[in-house]
C-alpha cells in the first residue's frame, strides 16, 4: 500500500499541475506612466519561482489592449527590440522584467491611457494554463519597495 | 553603494595614466624592413648567422612580439622575438627555429632607424619537428610600409609620402581637397597639431591575385595648439603591390568612423 | 556607513579629478543641422551656441527604450543647479517620419520633461542628420502598433495606420557650447559622471 501511495506522489509530481503547485510571486510590478497620446504602454515586473517546477509566462493579457512580450537587448551601442514567445522562470529563479531588458508592451489600445496612481488590472497567463491576476500601479519611473501577489 | 564603486572604476580608468602609450612606428618599420630584407635574401654580414647558407634557399622571419626597450636621438634599441624557417628547394619543410634578440639600429641623418649595429641573442631553440614553410616578406614589407606611413603622416609638415605611394591609382581621403600623398599631407598639417598619434587596430592584410588588401583603423589623437585634445577613428583600406621587392600603395582610401570614447561609459552598471 | 561616506569621497574626488581629463573633441561626427521642432519652428543645432546640447535618436512609438532614457536624462537634469540647467539643452530627434509629426512630440515630450525639444523632419533629411551623427535606425517590419482609441484629443490624423518598430542608437550625444561633440552618455552612465562631464563643458 506504501509503495502504491508512494508510486502516486511520484506520478504526481511528475504530472505536475494539481499535485505539484508551482509557488510563483509577482513582486515590484509597475507600469510607466506615459502620456496621453502614446501608442504604446511599458509592463515591468519581478516574477519569483519558489516552486519545483518551472513556470513558463505565455501572455499577459490586459483590457486597455494587447500585450506583447519583448526583450530589448543592446549589441555594439544598438537597441534591439525582439519579441519573445514565452518568458521561463526555472525552478527557484527570478526573472525581471525591467527597463532595457525584457518587458510587456500594451498596444493596440482601446481605452485611454492610465494616468500616475491608477491600478491596470492585469492577467498572466502560464503555460501550465495557471492563470494570476494582478493589479499594477502606473508610476512615474520605477518601484522602491516591493508589493507582493501571490 | 553600488554606483559609486561603478563611478569610482571608471574614473580609474579614464585616467591617461593607464592609457597605453603610443607605439614607436618608426623602430617598427625599421624591424620589419629588416627582416624583409633577410627575407629577400640580401647578401648581409655574419651578424645574421641564423641564415642558411644554401644555393636557391628562401628564408622567413614569422615576427612574434616586439618591445621598444630604448630610444635616444642617435639609435633605438629593441627586443624581438620570431620564428625563422628556411626551404632548400629539395625539401618541403624544415625545422623552424624560434629566436628572442635585442636589435640596436643607429639613426640616420633623417632621424629614422636605419642601420643595425648591434645583436644580442637571448634565446635561440630549433624546433624538433619539420613545420611547413610560409613566406613571410610580402607580410613584412607592407607591414613595414605601414608603420613608415603612420610614422610619417603624425608628423605631416616633416615627411613625404612619395616613395610609398609613388603613383597611386586612387587616392581618397576623409579630408576635403586631397587629390595624392602631397595634398594629403597639406591638408593633415592644416590641423595644426602639435602632436599626433595614431594608434593601428584591427589590421588585416588579404592577398589577392596580383596585390594585398590591407585595411585596419586609426584611432587618432590630436592636440591642436589651442587646448583641447581631439579623437578620430578612421577606416583605411589600401591596396598594395609588391613592386622588386619594395611595397607601395597603389590605392588609398580612408573614412572617418564614429569615435569610440575612452570612457568605457557603455558599462552597464 | 563610513564605508558609504568613504567611497562617496573618494568617488567625488576621482570625479574632480577628472577634469584634468577634458572630453576630447571627437572628430568625424557631429556638425550643424536643421529640422523641425516640437514647437513648430525650424531649429538649428547652432542656435543652442553656448549651451550643453544631449542629443538623442528614437520615436515615441517606442516603449522601453526612449522613455527609459527621456527618465534618465530627465532625472540627470534634475541633478544640475538651476542656473547651469538653463545652460543645457535636450534634444530629441525622432527618425520616426511616417508617425511623429511635430505637434504630436511636443505632446508626448512635455509630460517627460517641458524643456526637452522634438526634432523631426522629411525622411530624406532626418536620415541625414542619423548619418552625420553615425547613429543608425533600423525598421522592425514584422512588428505593428496602433490604438483604436478614437477619442484621443490630441490625435485627430489617421489612428488606424499601424507604426512601426525599430531598432536604433543607444547612444545620447554629448554637444559642447561650441557645437562640437565630445563625448557619448548611456542610460547606465551615472548621474554623477553625466553631471561632471556636462558641467566641465560649461
Amino acid at each position: 500500500m506504501k509503495k502504491f501511495a508512494f508510486s502516486l506522489l511520484v506520478l504526481g509530481f511528475l504530472a505536475g499541475g494539481a499535485w505539484a503547485e508551482s509557488k510563483l510571486m509577482v513582486m515590484d510590478s509597475w507600469i510607466r506612466a506615459m502620456p496621453p497620446s502614446t501608442r504604446v504602454i511599458p509592463i515591468y515586473m519581478t516574477l519569483r519561482n519558489h516552486g519545483a517546477v518551472l513556470d513558463e509566462l505565455v501572455a499577459i493579457e490586459s483590457m486597455l489592449g494587447k500585450v506583447e512580450l519583448h526583450n530589448t537587448v543592446e549589441k555594439d551601442g544598438t537597441f534591439h527590440m525582439i519579441p519573445v514567445q514565452s518568458i521561463v522562470i526555472g525552478s527557484g529563479k527570478t526573472v525581471q522584467l525591467a527597463p532595457l531588458g525584457l518587458h510587456g508592451m500594451i498596444t493596440q489600445l482601446h481605452q485611454p491611457v492610465p494616468k500616475l496612481g491608477d491600478q491596470v488590472p492585469l492577467t498572466l497567463v502560464f503555460a501550465s494554463g495557471k492563470q494570476m491576476a494582478v493589479n499594477v500601479k502606473v508610476v512615474q519611473d520605477g518601484i522602491a519597495s516591493s508589493e507582493h501577489h501571490h | 553603494m553600488k554606483v559609486l564603486l561603478c563611478v569610482l572604476a571608471i574614473g580609474v580608468f579614464a585616467n591617461p595614466a593607464f592609457a597605453k602609450s603610443t607605439e614607436d612606428y618608426d623602430v617598427l618599420a625599421a624591424v620589419y624592413g629588416l627582416f624583409a630584407q633577410l627575407d629577400a635574401g640580401d647578401p648581409l654580414n655574419e651578424e645574421f648567422y641564423w641564415l642558411v647558407n644554401q644555393e636557391s634557399v628562401q628564408h622567413a622571419h614569422h615576427v612574434l612580439k616586439t618591445t621598444v626597450q630604448h630610444v635616444d636621438a642617435s639609435s633605438v634599441k629593441v627586443a624581438v622575438s620570431f620564428e625563422y624557417q628556411f626551404l632548400i628547394p629539395s625539401e618541403k619543410a624544415s625545422p623552424a627555429r624560434y629566436l628572442e634578440q635585442v636589435i640596436v639600429f643607429t639613426k640616420n641623418a633623417l632621424g629614422l632607424p636605419d642601420k643595425v649595429v648591434s645583436i644580442q641573442t637571448l634565446v635561440d631553440e630549433t624546433d624538433n619537428f619539420n613545420s611547413v614553410f610560409i613566406p613571410s616578406k610580402d607580410q613584412n614589407l607592407i607591414r613595414s610600409l605601414l608603420y613608415d606611413w603612420t610614422y610619417r603622416i603624425n608628423e605631416p609638415g616633416q615627411w613625404s609620402l612619395n616613395h610609398l605611394a609613388p603613383n597611386p591609382d586612387t587616392f581618397t581621403s576623409a579630408e576635403p581637397d586631397v587629390f595624392g600623398t602631397d595634398t594629403y599631407l597639406q591638408a593633415l598639417k592644416k590641423l595644426n597639431y602639435v602632436s599626433s598619434r595614431r594608434t593601428i587596430q584591427n589590421l588585416v592584410i588579404k592577398p589577392m591575385d596580383d596585390a594585398y588588401l590591407v585595411s585596419f583603423e586609426y584611432i587618432w589623437h590630436g592636440q591642436p595648439q589651442e587646448g583641447i585634445e581631439e579623437l578620430a577613428r578612421q577606416s583605411q583600406k589600401w591596396k598594395v603591390e609588391i613592386q622588386k621587392d619594395r611595397a607601395v600603395v597603389v590605392e588609398f582610401e580612408e573614412k572617418y568612423l564614429t569615435p569610440v570614447t575612452d570612457l568605457g561609459a557603455e558599462i552597464r552598471c | 556607513m563610513l564605508t558609504k561616506k568613504l567611497v562617496t569621497a573618494l568617488v567625488l574626488w576621482f570625479v574632480s579629478s577628472m577634469v584634468w581629463a577634458q572630453l576630447p573633441v571627437l572628430r568625424g561626427i557631429g556638425g550643424d543641422f536643421t529640422l523641425t521642432s516640437s514647437r513648430g519652428d525650424s531649429v538649428s543645432l547652432s542656435d543652442f551656441s553656448g549651451k550643453v546640447v544631449l542629443i538623442f535618436f528614437g520615436y515615441t512609438n517606442c516603449a522601453d527604450i526612449c522613455p527609459t532614457t527621456m527618465a534618465h536624462v530627465s532625472r540627470f537634469m534634475k541633478r544640475l543647479p538651476e542656473d547651469k540647467r538653463e545652460q543645457v539643452q535636450v534634444l530629441f530627434i525622432s527618425f520616426d517620419t511616417d508617425f511623429d509629426t511635430p505637434e504630436h512630440m511636443n505632446n508626448y515630450l512635455s509630460f517627460f520633461d517641458p524643456s526637452f525639444i522634438g526634432l523631426t523632419g522629411q525622411p530624406e533629411a532626418v536620415a541625414h542628420v542619423v548619418e552625420q551623427y553615425g547613429a543608425e535606425f533600423t525598421k522592425l517590419a514584422e512588428e505593428k502598433v496602433t490604438t483604436r482609441y478614437k477619442k484621443l484629443s490630441v490625435e485627430d490624423t489617421q489612428i488606424e495606420r499601424p507604426g512601426y518598430l525599430y531598432s536604433h542608437t543607444a547612444k545620447i550625444y554629448v554637444i559642447d557650447p561650441r557645437g562640437r561633440t565630445r563625448g557619448y552618455f548611456y542610460n547606465g552612465t551615472p548621474l554623477e559622471q553625466m553631471k561632471a562631464d556636462v558641467l566641465s563643458l560649461l
